[in-house]
């Protein structure tokens, strides 16, 4: 039996607690998104921004800071498309980004609530939940897509259709 | 139990970035980008639709006393609803005064329906009664969007014993062969800590022990040597025998609940001496003498729930001389006796003068139950009275104690140091 140590994160032998393990999570996400937009100067540039932001406001607790942060990471990834991205990997650095906020909107609350607790196995199991949503809708949407067969403006008003609706019932 | 119902929402700021990023790529005409904010659009559905947690959490405390000084805790988490729950954090509600030595009083994890976690973590055993708060418990849905959090009531919520030792000042009972008891030193020379003398140094004393400066002045070699200090070892002996059951009145404090009292103080009072338990109930129940926190909390274990002592007594007397000869044989051999007793027949008298014959150094701690009302009770008196002087013409010493609680009768007596 060790003697109790009084950092944070070392009490349970090996195994991280607290929000270390969603950080972990986060920080892999945000690096995957940010290798995904760096296909330009700028984009990159963003995307490093908006990782800093994320991290920032995950040790210091500021959820705008966080916000602006995610909303940077999609954005850089989202300019990835005009740097020629194929879509599958947009659409897979758009997953990755949306991990990386979850990750991150996780550590923050399980630090607060939980910090020496063993939250490994929960964050992979909800963290994982997004991924999985993520891809899923990723992949319906890219299907979609290629039914329409490349007649771009059409399919993207369909898109845009759909994605009106649910912003409806996001927002209802 | 109500919960507190909190809307995190943090998936909605994902509806007004995908309503950017939407037009954007259409009048761009990338496809790529149209296709991004559908994902988050999705995501951000899911959240909504995600249904708000139904929490139905059971909470279980149990405590366990271990015989280091210190109390496992275990919190078993049950969720007793028909849904799962997909995200579960508790934190036990340890006072802060208690610290948590190994383990950890939180848990997160997911429960699955009638599913169950235990949580495990160990505290020190606190000197008197602790109150824990009921565990707070946190709940969210597969998406964190709402959490609920209320504290769940867990039952056992009281740790420590029923009552804490009292604040008894140093009681000295007998000197000891050898020296006086407490911290103090003896009068031979040995390890300690005070100066006892100056003698001629000799082939193998330690070189710290060398006194230089004497070496310097006069180019002898001499060894200091210091006072050898003792930590007396004492026996209390509680008589919980049927004969010992005795009261001055049917509703009045029992005699065997004062020796109790008694023996609490004593614990506390001699806090510098090894300090061991003997219960004489139907046999004898033997506590080890020992020193440190660890074992005063085992000491108020036993004087708190041994059967000898709570239940009432059953069945006859038991003969003096086996219990002598158990006490003999267990006691250490430089250990004294103080037994407490309200002296109410004279076998029990008998056992202390044998064995202080014996060897063993034996002190007397009586609480007076006897009352002269009555021609009975006056010749129980009487009786008593004289089993004090005859033990006290033998050389042993009794605290005759007649009123007021065990800590004044020292004080009064002049055993308090």
């Amino acid at each position: 039996m060790s003697l109790p140590s009084p950092d944070r994160g070392e009490r349970n032998g090996s195994s991280p607690t607290g929000g270390t393990p969603a950080v972990l999570l986060a920080l892999v996400a945000a690096l995957a998104a940010t290798f995904v937009a760096a296909v330009t100067v700028p984009g990159t540039a963003i995307a490093v921004a908006g990782t800093a932001a994320l991290g920032a406001g995950t040790v210091h607790d500021g959820r705008r800071t966080r916000l602006a942060g995610g909303a940077l990471l999609l954005g850089a990834v989202a300019y990835g498309a005009y740097g020629g991205l194929p879509i599958p990997v947009v659409l897979g650095g758009t997953v990755a980004a949306l991990v990386a906020i979850d990750g991150a909107e996780r550590a923050v609350a399980l630090d607060a609530q939980v910090p020496d607790a063993a939250t490994a196995r929960l964050v992979l199991r909800r963290t994982g939940t997004t991924l999985v949503v993520a891809t899923v809708v990723a992949g319906l949407g890219y299907g979609a897509y290629r039914v329409g067969s490349g007649e771009a403006p059409a399919a993207a008003a369909a898109l845009l259709l759909v994605g009106a609706l649910l912003s409806a019932a996001a927002l209802r | 139990m109500s919960w507190h119902r909190t809307a995190t929402d943090r998936w909605r700021w994902l509806v007004p970035v995908a309503l950017v990023l939407a037009p954007v790529g259409v009048v761009s005409a990338t496809p790529a980008v149209v296709l991004c904010a559908v994902v988050c659009v999705g995501v951000a559905a899911f959240a909504r639709a995600s249904p708000a947690p139904e929490p139905a959490v059971d909470c279980e405390r149990r405590f366990r006393e271990r015989d280091d000084g210190t109390v496992a805790v275990s919190l078993r988490v049950e969720n007793e609803g028909s849904a799962a729950l997909p995200d579960v954090r508790v934190v036990d509600g340890v006072p802060a005064d208690c610290t948590v030595l190994d383990g950890t009083p939180e848990l997160a994890c997911s429960l699955p329906a009638g599913a169950s976690r235990t949580l495990c973590y160990r505290v020190e055993s606190p000197e008197s009664t602790r109150r824990f708060d009921d565990p707070f418990v946190v709940v969210a849905d597969r998406a964190g969007r709402v959490e609920l959090d209320a504290r769940v009531d867990a039952g056992a919520d009281r740790l420590g014993s029923s009552r804490p030792l009292p604040d008894a000042e140093p009681v000295a009972l007998r000197p000891p062969t050898g020296g006086p008891p407490g911290p103090l030193t003896g009068t031979e020379a040995g390890q300690g800590l005070a100066f006892h003398s100056v003698r001629e140094y000799r082939r193998g004393d330690p070189l710290g022990r060398v006194d230089w400066s004497r070496f310097a002045r006069t180019g002898d070699l001499s060894t200091v040597t210091f006072r050898a200090e003792r930590a007396p070892t004492v026996v209390l002996v509680v008589d919980a025998r049927p004969a010992a059951y005795v009261a001055r009145a049917p509703d009045a404090t029992g005699a065997r609940d004062h020796a109790v009292d008694a023996a609490r103080a004593l614990v506390t009072g001699l806090a510098d001496a090894q300090v061991g338990l003997a219960v004489l109930g139907s046999g004898v129940s033997w506590t080890p003498p020992g020193t440190g926190r660890a074992h005063r909390a085992r000491l108020r274990r036993e004087l708190d729930t041994d059967p000898a002592l709570v239940a009432p007594p059953e069945g006859d007397d038991p003969a003096v001389d086996p219990l002598a000869t158990t006490l003999r044989a267990r006691t250490p051999a430089d250990a004294q006796l103080c037994l407490l007793t309200p002296l109410c027949d004279d076998a029990v008298a008998t056992l202390a003068r044998r064995l202080d014959t014996g060897g063993t150094p034996v002190s007397v701690v009586s609480p007076d139950p006897t009352t002269t009302d009555g021609p009975g009770a006056q010749l129980a008196h009487l009786e008593r009275g004289a089993r004090v002087r005859d033990l006290r013409r033998a050389g042993i010493p009794v605290l005759d104690w007649t009123e007021g609680d065990a800590r004044e009768a020292f004080a009064r007596a002049g055993w308090a140091r």
